[in-house]
């Protein structure tokens, strides 16, 4: 099967050096895989202006974030060549630089690659080789109504108590006006529900593991953290927050349904009501991973015939330019710009004028702290950066709907995502 | 007898009023995904604008800039319409045999055909992909999309034709036997126009279900073979408010086979019989 | 001549039971062999385990850990319920409704036309039109309405007299159909909308075939419709029954993207789901579980088929 394979490909990477060969001039094409966001979307518009500059045709293929997902990994954990470019996030990158599944990517001098928020550099490296370029990046933070605040005469503050942000929404709480105190994520999934509970636990002092990387869901620390977690939103949570993700949250927001909301920074860019007042997420005691930190990036898969002219787009792509281009393109102005990937989109006056949550999305993604601790022995902040998490995450994530619903108590719950975790991390040979 | 005429004067009226108002809650979810795709995506989830709003075709224009719609939507009917052929090139032959020229295994060979079509397609999918990419080359292809559709149908396919032929007299067939007839001949000439009607509801049918095919049509196809289900996947949890933007999609993906399957309601109320009618 | 009658049958099937068999066996021996190796798409600790070499032989391994997993036997019993549910409701829905619209009333070729409109709509545009925009207990119809009611309730409660009486009523919560307890009935709900106009269409052509003179004896006899629909109908149609039973079974058994849209597979899977969760990396368990989907769709399959499908071949 491996010579077999082998054979294949060698027999491919002779046909792609004749084909590059006579190919010089000919216009080229290349496929890219991309999730359905509005960054991205806008993107197919902005390189129009790309394809007439360098005659590379540009095919987009955009699907929902799990079967991209699936897609992608099972084209590149079978050689690869559907795509040219994938859209990953940060989660990916690392793991997949490893198993050498993406390309590494050296960037010409004038990309200026330590522009590059250090945070995303670091997360979207391995062994500090850059496999992925952050298109656009987020933290999470509060976005609380200040009109409902002053009004209940509560404040909320940067790295506020949990107690505190459970009195504030207490305090907003009025359903029978429409108003719920507090929207977060529920909906399982490991990049949806769980990622929000992860920041939660992390600012308890819980991990996803210890250092012999067992699962340590058991620990007291999770328990009062999903516990608070889960009386926040039954309290003084809209209905259905099992089924709520970001943007179930976004639509209640913008109907005035909720006093305080805790997710990504990026949202701040869709609000539509007045008085949205921005604040550093809460803790209780550990402010290490406390707010997430996640970019989609793109990268080139190991086994595409256009690698070069995939590189020369993600550079372009990812530059400084292309914020540029964004910010004076009549489709979108500067309040559409791609943000949390570059220092030097932050300075940019035009964009300071507009965009009024850019300071505290700044901050957001300068305090996430993605790197190992003695308390945190993996690379992550929502997430655990291993090819098996995505398992984990979303088998527990499912329980923790479930004690949400009020199907499971925290303990059920909690006990079962354990012995998930447990059964999953024993079957990958981690002990 | 004034209770029965009374009765039946009641039901008169009650009887249409019954079978209207079903159908109208039946019919309700399709309205309402045509009426919101001219809503915007802002007021889509505004109560105030449930029923009166501006109406916009924003959505429909949003979706052919950025998504190419038609590349889709060909893509589909290509995919459909040439399954549809190949299940009914292969599946007519066979049901012809299985039909007048039965042996002891025939049953055995319908009953295990139709067992194929309860394999789970997630068991195989990462063999799939594996096998068409890696070894035979055609993964996003028009032609690997077609295959795949005609034999999960096929079962279905030789089984509804078997039953409709099997109520042709065996006579009218023996006839044509004797006559001298070749056997391509009795298919042509004598089955296929006996049949006519069995035939064109299980074309209908099988291009119903390729059409609306996603497991493997998603998971085979990148670009080039995708149908409309790819469209669908790719729009039906984007980033932000988007109910206005799913239901446009939505709704230019099942119209052409909603408004197929209208004009062709009798013949499928006719011929939809598997054999159950004697 | 006689030879000619056996082998010609046999030429004309052969594309049908060749293609077949290539398209059952082929990927299917794929699946038993992974299901006996360690496969992984990526594994750190690892690396050897990401190649599907014999070398990574496991026996009974995969099975083992499959049969132990978290919601291997829910999904088994989940599947079940669902199938047979859906079932339950498109039957006698159907029947009622193709009487319904058997007898000859003013409008009733549009009303047909309505009827059967759901089947012809795409499994995954169902699911999110219907946990959407209908279901969603707050932007979804569903939301709304309850959201109306109570603030109808809430404007009556200052009314003088009556104000005492809605003041006592309750203020209503909308039921999520995301929930761990509800999405199942979410799925069966959306499953039967598409699948009843299906069980109407079949009832209804063989209700026309229905002898019209046995029912008029009967009604001259004096029975009463009633004992007509059980006497007469019912059993008429009972083969009808049958085939439904059958085909929505075969259909239901790999139902994925509405158990995926609703909610994940919190609270609501099926063997099929629970093989795609472990399709994004663990190939093998992957392979075991469908091995006991391929189990299971065969015990279904000869149960079904020795009910429905002999009757059908006399």
């Amino acid at each position: 099967m491996k010579s077999l394979r082998n054979t294949a490909l060698g027999l491919s990477m002779g046909i792609v050096a004749a084909s590059t060969a006579f190919a010089d001039g000919h216009a080229k094409e290349l496929t890219i895989a991309i999730v359905n966001n509005g960054h991205m979307i806008n993107m197919q518009k902005v390189a129009e202006a790309y394809t007439e500059e360098t005659g590379v045709k540009l095919n987009w293929v955009s699907l929902e974030e799990g079967v991209l997902r699936e897609q992608v990994t099972s084209d590149t954990a079978t050689g690869g060549g559907q795509y040219d470019i994938i859209n990953i996030g940060m989660q990916e990158a690392p793991i997949w630089g490893a198993a050498g599944w993406i390309e590494p990517l050296n960037f010409s001098a004038e990309y200026d690659v330590d522009d590059i928020l250090p945070a995303m550099r670091e997360g979207l490296s391995h062994d500090g080789t850059l496999y992925a370029a952050p298109f656009y990046g987020e933290s999470s933070m509060v976005m609380y109504r200040k009109d409902l605040t002053d009004a209940a005469g509560v404040t909320i503050v940067d790295n506020d108590s949990w107690d505190n942000i459970t009195a504030a929404a207490a305090a907003m709480h009025d359903p029978e006006n429409g108003v719920y105190g507090a929207c977060l994520r529920g909906k399982p999934g490991w990049g949806d529900g769980m990622a929000f509970v992860t920041t939660v636990a992390n600012s308890f002092g819980a991990a996803w593991f210890d250092k012999d990387m067992k699962p340590t869901l058991d620990t007291p620390e999770w328990n009062a953290a999903v516990t608070m977690y889960v009386n926040l939103l039954n309290s003084y949570g809209p209905p259905g927050s099992e089924g709520n993700s970001f943007n179930e949250i976004l639509a209640l927001y913008n109907e005035g349904k909720c006093g305080l909301w805790i997710d990504a920074t990026i949202a701040a860019s869709f609000l539509e009501v007045d008085g949205v007042a921005y604040a550093q997420s809460p803790n209780a005691g550990n402010p290490v991973g406390a707010n997430w930190l996640w970019a989609w990036a793109m990268a080139v898969p190991s086994g595409t015939e256009n690698a070069d002219e995939a590189k020369a787009f993600i550079e372009w792509a990812t530059s400084k330019e292309y914020v540029q281009a964004v910010g004076n393109h009549p489709d979108f102005g500067w309040a559409k710009v791609p943000t949390g990937q570059r220092a030097s989109t932050y300075a940019i006056p035009e964009f300071q004028a507009v965009a009024g949550f850019a300071a505290a999305e700044m901050a957001a993604i300068d305090s996430a702290a993605p790197g190992a601790t003695d308390l945190k022995p993996y690379v992550g902040v929502q997430f655990v950066a291993i090819p098996e998490f995505p398992e984990v995450g979303t088998a527990v994530s499912q329980e923790i709907a479930a004690a949400l619903s009020g199907a499971k108590s925290v303990e059920e719950a909690l006990a079962a995502g354990q012995a998930a975790a447990d059964a999953i991390m024993k079957e990958a040979g981690y002990y | 007898m004034a209770t029965v005429s009374q009765n039946s004067r009641l039901s008169n009226v009650l009887w249409p009023v019954a079978a209207w108002v079903i159908a109208l809650i039946f019919f309700f979810p399709i309205f309402w995904l045509v009426f919101t795709s001219f809503k915007t995506d802002a007021d889509a989830v505004k109560p105030e604008f449930l029923f009166f709003f501006t109406p916009t075709l924003e959505n429909y224009t949003n979706m052919t800039e950025n998504y190419d719609y038609w590349r889709f939507a060909i893509n589909s009917v290509i995919t459909s319409t040439f399954a549809t052929l190949f299940a009914l090139t292969v599946g007519v032959p066979a049901a012809y045999a299985m039909a007048f020229n039965p042996s002891r295994h025939t049953k055995d060979i319908l009953m295990w055909m139709l067992s194929t079509k309860m394999l789970p397609a997630a068991a195989v999918l990462y063999p799939m992909t594996f096998l068409t990419k890696n070894f035979l080359g055609i993964y996003d292809t028009h032609f690997l999309v077609i295959l795949v559709l005609c034999l999960i149908n096929l079962p279905i396919v030789i089984w509804m034709l078997f039953t409709y032929f099997k109520e042709i007299p065996k006579e009218i067939i023996e006839a044509g036997k004797m006559d001298g007839v070749s056997t391509w001949g009795e298919i042509k000439d004598i089955l296929i126009p006996l049949a006519w009607g069995g035939i064109a509801s299980t074309a209908l049918l099988t291009f119903i279900f390729c059409w609306n095919e996603a497991y493997w049509t998603v998971r085979l196809t990148t670009i080039d073979a995708a149908t409309l289900s790819t469209l669908i996947e790719g729009n039906r949890a984007p980033e932000g408010l988007f109910f206005g933007r799913l239901s446009a999609v939505s709704t230019a993906a099942i119209a052409p086979i909603v408004i197929l399957g209208w004009f062709c309601q009798k013949q499928l109320v006719a011929g939809l019989t598997f054999g159950a009618v004697k | 001549m006689s030879s000619n009658n056996r082998t010609l049958p046999r030429i004309l099937q052969t594309p049908a039971v060749v293609l077949l068999l290539i398209w059952m066996l082929v990927p299917l021996s794929m699946t038993l062999y992974f299901s006996f190796i360690r496969y992984v798409l990526n594994n750190t600790r690892r690396p050897e385990w990401t190649t599907p070499s014999p070398s990574n032989w496991r026996g009974f391994g995969n099975y083992e850990y499959v049969l132990n997993a978290k919601d291997f036997w829910f999904a088994i019993q989940n599947s079940v319920f669902i199938v047979t549910s859906i079932l339950i409701i498109t039957v006698v829905l159907g029947l009622g409704i193709a009487v319904l619209v058997n007898r000859k009333f003013p409008g009733r070729g549009i009303v047909r036309v309505l009827l059967i409109s759901p089947f012809f709509v795409m499994p995954a545009v169902n699911a999110v039109l219907w946990i959407n925009m209908i279901l969603d207990p707050v932007l979804g119809l569903n939301g709304l309405a309850v959201a109306g009611i109570n603030s109808v309730v809430d404007g009556l409660r200052d009314f003088p007299v009556l104000g005492w009486f809605f003041n006592l009523w309750p203020v209503l919560e909308p039921i999520s159909f995301r929930a761990t307890q509800t999405s199942a009935y979410a799925v069966i709900m959306m499953v039967a909308w598409q699948w009843t106009p299906f069980a109407v269409l079949i009832f209804m052509t063989s209700l026309q075939s229905e002898d019209e003179s046995q029912k008029e004896a009967a009604t001259l006899d004096g029975a009463s419709p009633w004992s007509q629909f059980i006497n007469l109908t019912v059993p008429h149609l009972a083969r009808p029954i049958a085939i439904v039973v059958m085909i929505q079974s075969i259909f239901h058994l790999s139902l994925y993207a509405e158990i995926e849209i609703v909610s994940r597979g919190s609270g609501n899977k099926n063997l099929p789901y629970l093989i795609g969760e472990f399709t994004n990396n663990n190939i093998g368990a992957a392979s075991a579980t469908g091995i006991f989907a391929v189990i299971l769709a065969n015990i279904i399959a000869i149960f079904l088929l020795r009910m429905v499908g002999k009757s059908l071949m006399d």
